[in-house]
């Protein structure tokens, strides 16, 4: 099952509706450029909520230049995030790992 | 006449004051050496004996109202989940209603963190953890862990709801003596305190007060209100000259500075919104009292300490402004190991007058950049943000200090100044204009208690006992003698 929950979307709503459908992964897109700000306590919230079991994946525009990925994934794994995509990557690669994440790879 | 009694029973003084409602007005004070280690009642009576000839009423008639600091004070730990979080939440909250925080234990207590608990010997525990259907896990581990241990104290549970009973049942049935309360942290972005705030002042009267022996002061007074613990009384103080009360405008957004030997504390009743345009604000929701306490900052067991965070060469400058006579490194270091070794000591000459200002000017400038909050820059795809966590402080209109470096200095206004935002920080959210006022004659505790009931009366004598640095202390008498005879006295028992 796949609760979307649309756009410009506050951390507190992710995660009461992961308890709510009991998520297995919580994905985030973060389109807008303020990733930096809402995701950085994002991986403690989920602990105090009792989702600490849950898979945390982020993708979207999270580099600022002149910053190099791997700093920029550094940074976001630090916030909590289990992966964390650049951009132009493909659904499938997300969809894969989450798979292998969750036990499903075939 | 319509008389009221203020007590405080400190850590080395007993103080009393005596006030007529009616014409709100203090007829007197009196302190007296604290007498908690042996029998409260001695430097009670002594205190009451001092106030004795300002009115025919017996002294135990006088409806009394006592806040105390003394044994220790309030001495809680603190346990939570996350440290930014629950712990944080559980540590504002127990600060907030007067506390000692004694140890902070976040996730699940380790043997370790267990044994040093135990050892810590504290008053009371706040045991928190997880949001309302959130993390179940870590409270029930930590609620298990607690009763394996011999506790005597009272515990509190103010966490995840639905495990709160069960944590409650684990401790009862291990003779633990528990109190329920709601969770401190019901959502992961709302604190409440509350419930918890109105628990631990029952309790502080119920088992503290107890064993520490001064329950026993209702024998000699007339109480009419619950003993509260003393910081608790100087946040009351602070929420009347910020609030006012109905029909009079408060003071606005209005600071507390206590600094001591040992410690100092800053209180804020500010709700503390960003100031600077176009801020995001971040970080667990901050409370509109809120009071820190910095355990490494005091002007004399702590000397030492205030030298090594602000470096012995600028506390040597800071003492040059204030002394026509030159201060070098080693000056500031002999008067530390002196102040140290003698936390009663009380500068004996112009030059450490000058020492005693400048240590307390740099205790209280790093107080104050931990109570306010920062402003951090973030650059994001859609450019740079500014970023508040924490407290604006820098609309704050009054800081009033109080202690004995501040009350009894010759630098009042001088240490006072370390609340002030400095241009070479722009990130801290200190104040930026405030106007400075002086407790010179202790009666902050006085105002709190009384502020409960009486708070147009409160705000009134506050008005008249805060004096701005630069203007005379207000003339109160105490046993026929003028105020200052009774610092000299002060001064005499120190020494």
């Amino acid at each position: 099952m796949v609760v979307f929950l649309g756009a410009i979307v506050p951390p507190e709503e992710f995660i009461t509706a992961a308890k709510e459908s009991a998520a297995d992964a919580i994905l985030v897109s973060s389109m807008y450029g303020m990733g930096r700000i809402d995701c950085a306590d994002f991986g403690d919230k989920c602990a105090e909520a009792g989702l600490g079991h849950v898979k945390l994946y982020l993708g979207g525009i999270l580099v600022t230049d002149p910053e190099q990925w791997d700093e920029t994934e550094a940074l976001f794994k630090g916030y909590g995030f289990h992966r964390v995509y650049p951009p132009q990557t493909k659904p499938e690669t997300a969809i894969a790992d989450l798979k292998k994440d969750l036990g499903f790879a075939g | 006449m319509n008389l009221a009694l203020a007590i405080d029973f400190g850590s080395t003084f007993t103080k009393g004051s005596l006030f007529d409602l009616a014409e709100r007005r203090v007829l007197g004070i009196a302190y007296e050496p604290s007498t908690v280690g042996t029998d409260v009642s001695i430097g009670l009576r002594a205190v009451l004996l001092g106030l004795s000839h300002l009115t025919a009423l017996p002294m135990s008639r006088i409806p009394a109202r006592v806040c105390s600091s003394a044994a220790g004070g309030l001495r809680v730990a603190v346990i939570g989940l996350v440290p930014s979080l629950s712990l944080e939440a559980a540590q504002r909250a127990a600060l907030g209603a007067g506390a000692k925080i004694i140890g902070a234990y976040g996730h699940k207590m380790s043997q370790a963190a267990l044994s040093a608990l135990e050892k810590s010997r504290p008053d009371l525990i706040l045991l928190a953890g997880g949001i309302d259907g959130g993390d179940e896990e870590t409270i029930l581990h930590n609620a298990r862990a607690l009763s394996r241990v011999q506790l005597r104290c009272p515990i509190i549970v103010a966490g995840n709801q639905f495990v709160a009973g069960d944590c409650a049942e684990i401790l009862l049935s291990a003779g633990c003596n528990v109190t329920l309360a709601a969770n401190i942290l019901p959502e992961i972005d709302r604190v409440e305190v509350q419930e918890v705030h109105h628990l631990i002042r029952e309790l502080f009267v119920k088992h503290i007060t107890q064993a520490k022996g001064i329950e026993r002061i209702s024998d000699e007074v007339n109480l009419v209100a619950p003993i509260i613990p003393t910081p608790a009384a100087v946040l009351r103080a602070c929420q009347l000259l910020a609030e006012g009360y109905p029909g009079q405008r408060g003071f606005g957004e209005v600071i507390i500075v206590d600094i001591g030997g040992a410690t100092t504390d800053i209180h804020s009743a500010t709700d503390g919104a960003p100031t600077r345009p176009g801020v995001l604000r971040r970080g667990l929701p901050e409370l509109f009292l809120k009071r820190t306490v910095e355990g490494d900052l005091g002007v004399r067991i702590n000397a030492a300490t205030i030298v090594e965070r602000s470096g012995v060469e600028t506390i040597a400058a800071l003492a040059r402004q204030l002394c026509s006579i030159p201060q070098t490194a080693a000056d500031v270091l002999a008067y530390v190991e002196r102040v140290s070794a003698d936390p009663n000591y009380v500068p004996d000459n112009e030059k450490e007058a000058a020492l005693d200002g400048a240590m307390a000017h740099s205790a209280i400038r790093i107080a104050i950049q931990r109570h306010a909050g920062f402003v951090k820059e973030v650059y994001t795809g859609a450019g740079l943000a500014q970023v508040q966590y924490g407290k604006d402080l820098g609309a704050v209109s009054t800081v009033v200090g109080v202690g004995g470096v501040i009350a009894y200095g010759n630098h009042a206004e001088f240490a006072l100044g370390g609340v002030v935002a400095d241009a070479g920080e722009p990130q801290s959210l200190a104040p930026e204009h405030p106007d400075i006022l002086i407790d010179r004659s202790y009666l902050l505790y006085a105002i709190g208690l009384l502020a409960e009931d009486q708070p147009e009366i409160a705000f009134n004598l506050a008005k008249q006992v805060l004096v701005s640095s630069s203007s005379m202390a207000p003339q109160i008498t105490a046993g026929g003698r003028e105020r200052n005879s009774i610092s000299a006295d002060m001064r005499a028992s120190r020494e």
